[in-house]
């Protein structure tokens, strides 16, 4: 029997970077879920209920950095991490600052 | 006719006359008788002879008698004397009373006296007294006539005598004064002769303590003798030189011929020799120059003729001359080299010296200038300060420093500094005025220069858009430019009042003035960037850039300061390095998917267990496939960007269909799997000259603008249409978000993207629009924009036809 599979959601804008995550980390038997909607994330991880949450810290219309936050001070969803990536290095100070837990540059 | 002598009684006959006493016959004779007697003396003086008359009547003490009158006039006398008679019967017999009548004698003989004899004598007496009469008035006439002019000869006479008398006083008193002269010209020369005599021993005396060396020569030039002095000097003595010929002396030297010839002369023509001057090498006292003063003197006794020589030693003297000659040499050497125009005046300011430089440049010829006439060639405005300098210098012995313009040789005038300073003689008094006049045009010249530049200097910093400022040595801002006055909307009061450190923005405030103090302090360039106050009350960015000004030694003098607004670049800049980070991230997301998807390839690969069948080759390479595509456009775009910036976007023209074109890149638009319906409106066929690709890039972006921008109406429209005369149009609508009024100005700035609510929204470079409308302005084509926020956009870019279309 297989494990349970972690949850894994992925919330990026853009399919290249989503899709490709989600056939890596499906490849490494995670089970990954892409969301292009930053508005519907705290829905998605309420329903989702995932172990870790990847958040892109440049998404059309919002800041990513500001849903992380936000995110962090929802109580339901304070204990999830939450990964966020950027193509800026310098920008993991900013993402700590908002409560991510961690932090990924692009390109990995 | 006086009476001079009485002799006997006249009394009967003669009467003196009341009032003072008169001897005039006439008067005194008694009445009756002065008739006769006038007749008969008349008579008398008329033949020369003596006359008598007789049986004259004369009344006395009651009786008549008869006498007889004679008149006798007495020839042998030296004046005219008449003797008159009185006889008398009547006279005593012993008294003879003779009596003279102006010298006339009378004397009373007969006393016969009878009355008919009385009466016939009387008339016959009485017609003889009226002839008498008559010659007598005739007589009388003729001599008063004779009288009156005698009396005239007389006047003139005595009017002669007057002048002759009175040329005699003056003659006289010449005679005196003469007289007086002669006395005291004689005086003189009695002392005169003294003083000669004591001259003259006076004049021994002092030859004898004279200090220069003399001798006396004899007229065969043999010394006869000399003064100590002369012993001295040519360290000889008496018994040397002693009736030796002057011409032996010193071996023979003094053998000149000419000095011979002219003592010859002072003998024979009593000339003198005066300031002879002669060079000898003398025995031990060596080379003089000395002067010869002779003349012949006489011995008092016994007459000798002799001649003094006297010398005077000039040796030094020469030496002198030769050195002020030399001095002088020098100096005029140095006043007619040196570039400056030379004058000397005496103390009074008359001109004494020009040099040639002066007479060169002024062109005045060599003759005498007076006072004024310098004044000539100074320019006419600036003569009354010249002047006034001047006159004060010379009253007050200051050194002279006035500028002026003058006059050339050809007219024209230059400027001029003159300095002057008097020169002292030893007592303190000036005696010349030493002047120097430079040529200082360039000067002026260069200050005029400098003004003029100074003064287009404020013009042009007036105009600028810039703002300039100008400082003094130490930052401290003196002048503040227009566009100062113009952005802050204070006055140049305020602004020096208050500085422009106010305007800075406090945050950068500290640092400006960190960076200023350090360029002042080292007098270095500054450049700073701070943020300035507007009239408005904003802040916009600024540049300042300041240069000190240095002086020849290095020293600064003064700071120009440039200030100019750089909000725009600063805008520019904050877009670019957003810019950056875009494209930094646009560019890194396709990469990261491309290596993702070869990083799973080889992991995959690695792991063996897995069945190749199940490796996701294929669609992870397409994947990669899009990705570099994406990748390679993305770079084209910033390629297109630089090349925009240096502009060097080449375009290829040539004549393309657009339908076809548009249609052509609408079906590759639609191969990238677009959720979006893209419809296309024909309106005619349309040719154009274009660069295919590039135009397909403008079509290209407006396509995918209207994609992006429109996330939930999924409708965008294309249409092709004839816009105006000879241009085609082609239009993308779309129905997305819109744009702002203020937007659609700042799209096609470059990295201009539509704000969300960070900058980093909307996916894409934002340099699309900008090449866009930069592609279609370089092919003479226009580029419109029409939306509303929230209700879509409408993008038309015109494109002007190609000549081919028309006779389509």
């Amino acid at each position: 029997m297989t494990k349970e599979r972690a949850k894994i959601l992925i919330i990026d804008d853009d399919p290249a970077i989503g899709e490709m995550l989600k056939t890596l980390l499906e490849f490494s038997n995670y089970e990954a879920t892409v969301s292009d909607n930053p508005l519907q994330a705290k829905e998605m991880i309420l329903k989702l209920n995932p172990d870790i949450v990847i958040l892109d810290v440049r998404l059309s219309g919002v800041d990513g950095t500001e849903v992380c936050a936000d995110l962090k001070r929802d109580d339901k969803i304070t204990d999830v991490p939450i990964l966020m990536m950027s193509a800026l290095t310098g920008a993991d100070k900013t993402c700590r600052n908002a409560g991510a837990d961690g932090f990924i540059a692009k390109p990995f | 006719m006086d009476i001079v002598h009485f002799r006997g009684r006249t009394g009967s006959y003669l009467e003196p006359q009341a009032g003072k006493p008169d001897l005039s016959l006439m008067k005194m004779a008694k009445p009756g008788l002065a008739f006769e007697l006038r007749s008969i003396v008349h008579h008398a003086k008329k033949e020369g002879n003596s006359v008598i008359r007789e049986n004259i009547p004369i009344q006395e003490g009651g009786e008549q008698r008869s006498i007889a009158i004679e008149a006798i006039p007495l020839r042998d006398l030296a004046e005219p004397y008449f003797l008159i008679l009185f006889h008398d019967p009547k006279a005593q017999p012993h008294a003879l009373q003779y009596k003279r009548v102006e010298r006339k004698f009378v004397s009373d003989e007969d006393k016969e006296n009878e009355k008919d004899i009385l009466i016939n004598q009387l008339e016959k007496e009485l017609a003889q007294a009226r002839e008498d009469m008559r010659s007598i008035t005739e007589e009388q006439e003729a001599t008063n006539e004779e009288l009156q002019s005698a009396n005239e000869e007389l006047q003139s006479g005595s009017e002669e005598l007057q002048t002759l008398n009175e040329e005699l006083e003056t003659s006289k008193e010449e005679l005196q004064s003469t007289n007086e002269e002669l006395t005291s010209l004689n005086q003189e020369l009695l002392s005169m002769n003294k003083n000669l005599k004591t001259a003259k021993n006076f004049a021994i005396d002092i030859l004898e303590t004279v200090r220069e060396p003399w001798i006396v020569l004899d007229s065969l030039l043999r010394i006869k003798s000399a003064n100590n002095v002369f012993y001295k000097t040519f360290r000889t003595s008496e018994a040397e030189i002693e009736n030796k010929s002057v011409l032996s002396l010193g071996n023979r030297k003094w053998n000149l011929p000419e000095l011979e010839i002219l003592l010859k002369k002072v003998f024979q023509e009593r000339s003198t020799i005066k300031d002879y001057e002669i060079t000898q090498e003398f025995p031990i006292v060596g080379e003089r120059t000395m002067l010869i003063n002779a003349r012949e003197v006489i011995r008092e006794e016994g007459g000798e003729k002799l001649i003094l020589l006297v010398f005077g030693d000039i040796t030094d003297k020469k030496m002198i001359e030769k050195s002020l000659e030399k001095s002088e040499f020098r100096f005029k050497l140095l006043v007619e080299t040196i570039p400056q125009l030379v004058w000397i005046t005496d103390a009074k300011g008359k001109p004494e010296f020009y040099n040639s430089r002066w007479k060169s440049y002024t062109g005045s010829d060599d003759t005498e200038a007076e006072v004024e006439r310098w004044l000539n060639f100074v320019h006419s405005e600036d003569r009354k300060k010249v002047l006034d300098h001047w006159q004060n210098c010379l009253e007050t012995g200051e050194s002279l420093s006035v500028e002026y313009r003058l006059r050339d040789s050809e007219g024209n005038y230059n400027w001029f500094l003159a300095k002057a300073q008097p020169v002292f003689s030893t007592d303190g008094e000036i005696m010349k005025w030493f002047g120097t006049i430079t040529n200082v045009q360039v000067q002026k010249e260069a200050g005029n220069t400098l003004k003029k530049s100074s003064e287009q200097f404020r013009q042009f910093t007036e105009l600028i858009p810039e703002k300039v400022t100008n400082a003094n040595a130490k930052g401290e801002v003196n002048y503040y430019n227009k566009s100062w006055e113009d952005y802050t909307g204070w006055s140049q009061k305020k602004l020096k009042q208050k500085g422009w450190l106010e305007l800075v923005h406090p945050d950068d405030r500290a640092g400006t003035l960190k960076r200023l103090k350090v360029s002042v302090e080292k007098g270095v360039d500054l450049e700073i960037e701070m943020r300035l106050l507007d009239r408005k009350g904003e802040y916009r960015w600024h540049l300042t850039k300041a240069i000190p000004i240095k002086d020849e030694k290095g020293e600064v003098k003064q700071w120009i300061g440039a200030t100019t607004e750089i909000d725009r670049f600063k805008e520019e800049e904050k877009r670019k390095e957003g810019f950056l980070q875009l494209v930094s991230h646009e560019l890194k997301t396709p990469i990261t998917s491309i290596k993702g998807y070869v990083q799973l390839l080889l992991s995959l690969l690695e792991q063996k267990q897995q069945d190749i069948d199940n490796l996701p080759i294929a669609p992870s390479l397409k994947r990669i496939d899009e990705q570099v595509t994406r990748l390679t456009r993305l770079i084209s775009e910033i390629l297109d960007l630089s090349r925009i910036e240096e502009n060097k976007l080449e375009l290829k023209k040539k004549v393309y269909n657009i339908n076809e074109l548009v249609e052509e890149t609408i079906q590759d638009i639609n191969r990238t799997e677009i959720e979006h319906c893209i419809e296309l409106e024909q309106e005619g066929d349309f040719d154009a000259e274009v660069d295919k690709d590039r135009i397909g890039q403008v079509i290209i972006n407006l396509v995918t603008n209207a994609i992006k921008y429109s996330p939930d109406k999924k409708e965008v429209k294309v249409r092709i249409f004839e816009s105006g005369k000879n241009e085609v149009a082609v239009s993308v609508t779309d129905q997305g978000i819109g744009i702002s009024e203020q937007d659609q100005r700042e799209i096609f700035k470059r990295f201009h993207r539509v704000e969300g609510k960070s900058e980093e929204t909307y996916a894409g470079l934002g340099i699309g629009l900008f090449l866009a409308r930069e592609i279609v302005e370089r092919h003479e084509g226009e580029f419109i924009v029409k939306s509303k926020l929230g209700e879509g956009s409408n993008f038309t870019f015109t494109l002007p036809n190609s000549t081919k279309n028309q006779e389509k």
